[in-house]
This record gives structure tokens, C-alpha cells and sequence, in this order.
């Protein structure tokens, strides 16, 4: 099978270029992580993330065939050759299909991704209706693998000002979530022109994620929480300096 | 050889090769809704200055005449063309904002929608014209 | 316990919301006004000057028109400037370019009134 994959040594290279591939597959190569895995026995300069190699870990997302996708659960049938093997587009590439996913996680981060209640911890868990628990579904699923968002021009133009798909997503889990007491402030921490509002509907996000989730949606039910809010007294941007304003906390870049 | 200094990752590249990443139909009939919308706006003062002519006899006069040039007709395709996948582009893009037919397949459909009627509608409309 | 601050201080300077519903509120009066003008031609299909001058030379028609031009001035405000902020890096140009669209869209609205009422 023919693969063109993206290759970028920072050490040695001046510019990435494609690398052609020749491979002759083994029955038990299935899935593009299998080939690509193949081709590093003949190539051991060739460097990806991967770990758990079966859609649950997020770590080898990439750009395949021109569509983002987790290289362990694309199969190899269904893809045409030569297979375009590319990183995630947007992000600073580390090596080959390894990139830099430090603003992504800022981005997540930035949304303050866990829950907030400021009532007494009790001695059992916090419980949940069933009907308040089936709220989170479609969101809580999410690997922070990065598809969506890289695949989203907004994200490629304005990559530090608008969150991004997956890091909405995560914004409205929250929202959605009956044990969270902080609905307005997570409203608030979205109201510039970047944040929220950069998303334009183009539902590439929708497109490629490889847990069948929505960012889209919900996007969409932030900004009928928007609009609600809108008549119920209007809308503060966030001064800057509070907690919930932009991104404050600045993740370490592991050397 | 490794130098053994790594790039700074504001130097890194990125993969930004449009060319190689593929464009689903909402995606196509998004950023055309933007180009569609920058031209219109650039050519904000052309039409000012039509509907100023349209006011007056001799201008009305003038217009009509330069509808007849063939320089003038495929422009003028172009810009309405612009103005009704803008226009169309912009009901879908309310429609999802109300949150209708935001399901994957629904928003597919409904973009090659907007898009065939556009082509559809811009060439009635220049049969209706000519 | 984790502490988040107060609702944020008023007056802070950058909305998002206000701004994406005036482009929605701008677009549906651009639209309606779309919709009545094309009914209007399909019902008195004008062909000449003079009827052209019978549909358009009365205040309701002006008005009208008035109203969907500035929403349109409005809205393509808001839209250019999404535009740079998305394609322009350079801030000195994309401010440049800012002012420019403004200035233009300030005087294609003042245009407008001395077209409409032929001043
Ligand atoms: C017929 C009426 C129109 C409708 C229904 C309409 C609808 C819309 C909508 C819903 C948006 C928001 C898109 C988004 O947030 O991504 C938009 C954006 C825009 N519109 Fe319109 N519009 C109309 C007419 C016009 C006209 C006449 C112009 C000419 C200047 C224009 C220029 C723009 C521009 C430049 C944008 C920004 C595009 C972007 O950010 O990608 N629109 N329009």
C-alpha cells in the first residue's frame, strides 16, 4: 500500500516535505495506526503519538486523506492511496505527525472544565436525576483529541482568542451540569467577539469527530443561554485579571 | 545531524496547506458566504451610484443601455449571484442559529441546497433580465 | 473550595453577544425588505422609467429603503470587520483598514439620504 506522509525533523530540516512509502502490509494490519506503525520497522525516524491504539486515549489524531481522524480507528480499506498522512493543521508541529498541543489545552483550560459549588461537601456523592445525567450525554464523551478543533478555520486564524470547538464543548458540560452553581460566570468568561462568537457554523467540527459528538449544538445552546441572559439583565465581558477571565493559567511546556 | 537546538515552537511550521485539506460542502458554502458578502461590500459604491442614476431619466436611460454589453452582464451575473447565495446562505445560517436542521446530515443537505439554488436562481434571474 | 470571583465588573469594554444578534437583526430586515422588493417587481414588473419612478418616488418607499441600507451599512460593519480580524495580522493595517470601512460606510449612509430624497 502507498502512503505520502508529512515529514519534519526541526533539528535538520529548514521545511517539511512529503516522504513516500512503499509498504507491504500483514494480514493483521488493519487500521492506519497498523501501517503506520509497519512502516516506523522500516523507517525508525519516523515519529507519532499514540497509546492506547483503540480510539479511547485521543493520542493519534491526524489529518488523513485531508479529514482529521484517529489513525487507530480509520481501517486501511477505507481509504483511497496514495494515503496523505499529514499533522493536525493549525498547530506548531513537534516532529513529523507529533504537534505542539499547548494552545489547544490553554483553550480547554480556559473554560474552567470542572464543576464549581460552593455548598458544604457532603458525606455521599452529589447525585443526579436520571433526566439531569442524560443532559451530559453527547458531552462528557469527549478524548480531547484535537480533530474538531484543528479542523476548524476560526480556530486556525484566531488559534489564542477563540476557544475552539472541543474547548466549548467542555464549557457547555458544565453549563449543562445540574451540580455546577456558576452558569452566569461561565456565560460571562465567553463574552467577547473571539471567544464564543468566532464559531461561524461551518460544522467541520461535527464532521470529523471520531466519537460522533456535537460541538455544533453545543455551541448553539451557549448562545441560547446567551440570548436568555440577554433579557434577564445583559452581559458583562469579564475584567480582565478576575479568574474567569481569558486564559490566565499558563500550562508549562514539558522541555 | 541534530544541532542540538531545538526550533522555538513560535517558529515551527504548521500544516496550513488548504490545498490538502479536504472542504465538506457546509465548509465550501460557508466561506463563500463570506466572499460573497466582501464582494457585495466592495462594490457598495457601484450600486449606490446605479440606484443614484435609476433616479433620473437620462440615468434610468443610461443604466438600460449598459445592461446590454456583454462587459456588463457577466459582472453583473457575478454580483447577483453573490447577493443570492449571501442572501441564502445567510436564511440557513439563521435557521441553524434558531437551532434547526443542525444535525450532520440535515446541515449537509441543507448546504447543497443553498448552493444549487443559488446557481439555479442566478441563472433564472438572468433569463428574466435578458 | 474553589473561589471564583464576582460577576465581572460593568462597563468592561469587548461584548461578543451584542454584536452577533445586531448582525442577525439587520440581516432578517435586509431580508424581509428583499423578499418585498422581489414581490413587488414580480407584481408590478416596471418596465420603463416611469413606472420605476411610480414605485419608488414616495416617502414609505424611501423610508423603507433608508432603513434596510443602514442595517445593510450595519451589518457589513460587523462583517468586514470579522473578516480582518480573522486575514489581517499586521495591526497598524488591520486598524488601517478599520477606519477605512468605517469612514466609507459613514459616508455611503449620508449618500444614501442625498440619493433618496435627490438633494
Ligand atoms: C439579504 C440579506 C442578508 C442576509 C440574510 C445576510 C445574512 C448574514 C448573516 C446571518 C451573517 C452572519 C454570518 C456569521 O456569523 O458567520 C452575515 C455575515 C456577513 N454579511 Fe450578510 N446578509 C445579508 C446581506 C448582506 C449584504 C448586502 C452584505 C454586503 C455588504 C453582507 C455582508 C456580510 C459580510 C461581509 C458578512 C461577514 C461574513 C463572515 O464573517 O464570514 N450581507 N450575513
Amino acid at each position: 500500500m502507498r502512503f505520502s506522509i508529512y515529514r519534519f525533523n526541526p533539528d535538520v530540516d529548514l521545511e517539511p516535505y512529503m516522504q513516500d512509502y512503499e509498504v507491504a502490509l500483514q494480514p493483521e494490519d488493519r487500521m492506519l495506526l497498523d501501517a503506520l506503525l509497519r512502516i516506523k520497522t522500516m523507517d525508525d525516524t519516523l515519529s507519532m503519538r499514540k497509546s492506547c491504539r483503540e480510539g479511547v486515549c485521543g493520542s493519534d489524531a491526524m489529518n488523513i486523506n485531508g479529514k482529521n481522524g484517529l489513525a487507530c480507528v480509520t481501517k486501511l480499506s477505507s481509504l483511497s492511496e496514495p494515503v496523505v498522512v499529514r499533522p493536525m493543521p493549525g498547530l506548531p508541529v513537534v516532529r513529523d505527525l507529533v504537534v505542539d498541543m499547548t494552545q489547544f489545552f490553554e483553550n480547554y483550560n480556559s473554560v474552567k472544565p470542572y464543576l464549581v459549588n460552593h455548598d458544604p461537601v457532603p458525606e455521599t456523592e452529589r447525585l443526579q436525576s436520571p433526566e439531569q445525567r442524560a443532559k451530559l450525554d453527547g458531552l462528557y464523551e469527549c478524548i480531547l483529541c484535537g480533530a474538531c478543533t484543528t479542523s476548524c478555520p476560526s480556530f486556525w486564524w484566531n488559534p489564542d482568542k477563540f476557544v475552539g470547538p472541543a474547548g466549548l464543548l467542555q464549557a457547555y458540560r458544565f453549563m449543562a451540569d445540574s451540580r455546577d452553581q456558576v452558569l452566569e460566570q461561565r456565560l460571562d468568561n465567553l463574552e467577547d467577539p473571539f471567544r464564543l462568537y468566532k464559531c461561524h457554523n461551518i460544522m467541520n467540527c461535527v464532521d470529523v469527530c471520531p466519537k460522533g459528538l456535537s460541538p455544533a449544538k453545543a455551541i448553539s445552546k451557549i448562545k441560547e443561554l446567551k440570548m436568555k441572559g440577554l433579557k434577564s439583565g445583559g452581559f458583562k465581558a469579564p475584567a480582565s485579571g478576575t479568574a474567569l477571565a481569558g486564559k490566565q493559567i499558563s500550562i508549562k511546556r514539558v522541555p | 545531524m541534530s544541532t542540538g537546538i531545538a526550533m522555538p515552537y513560535d517558529q515551527r511550521p504548521k500544516n496550513l496547506n488548504l490545498a490538502s485539506i479536504r472542504l465538506p460542502v457546509p465548509a465550501l458554502v460557508s466561506i463563500l458566504h463570506r466572499a460573497s458578502g466582501a464582494l457585495i461590500f466592495l462594490l457598495l459604491p457601484v450600486l449606490l451610484w446605479a440606484l443614484q442614476q435609476s433616479t433620473e431619466a437620462g440615468g434610468y436611460a443610461g443604466l438600460v443601455n449598459m445592461m446590454d454589453s456583454a462587459w456588463i452582464k457577466l459582472p453583473l451575473l457575478v454580483l447577483i449571484w453573490a447577493f443570492i447565495h449571501h442572501f441564502l446562505a445567510g436564511i440557513r445560517h439563521l435557521t441553524l442559529d434558531m437551532r434547526f436542521g443542525l444535525e450532520i446530515r440535515q446541515a449537509r443537505r441543507s448546504s447543497k441546497l443553498v448552493l444549487v439554488a443559488g446557481l439555479l436562481l442566478t441563472l433564472l434571474t438572468g433569463i428574466w433580465l435578458w | 473550595m474553589v473561589n471564583l470571583p464576582p460577576r465581572a465588573v460593568a462597563g468592561a469594554k469587548h461584548h461578543g453577544s451584542y454584536e452577533w444578534l445586531l448582525q442577525r437583526f439587520t440581516a432578517a430586515i435586509m431580508a424581509i425588505y428583499t423578499l418585498g422588493m422581489i414581490s413587488l417587481l414580480m407584481i408590478r414588473q416596471p418596465d420603463g422609467y416611469s413606472e420605476w419612478v411610480a414605485i419608488t418616488d414616495n416617502n414609505t418607499w424611501r423610508f423603507g429603503t433608508l432603513l434596510t441600507l443602514l442595517s445593510l451599512f450595519v451589518h457589513a460593519w460587523q462583517g468586514v470587520l470579522d473578516i480582518l480580524n480573522d486575514y489581517i495580522k499586521p495591526l497598524a493595517l488591520r486598524k488601517a483598514l478599520k477606519l477605512a470601512t468605517l469612514l466609507a460606510l459613514v459616508w455611503y449612509a449620508v449618500w444614501s439620504v442625498l440619493i433618496l430624497w435627490k438633494l
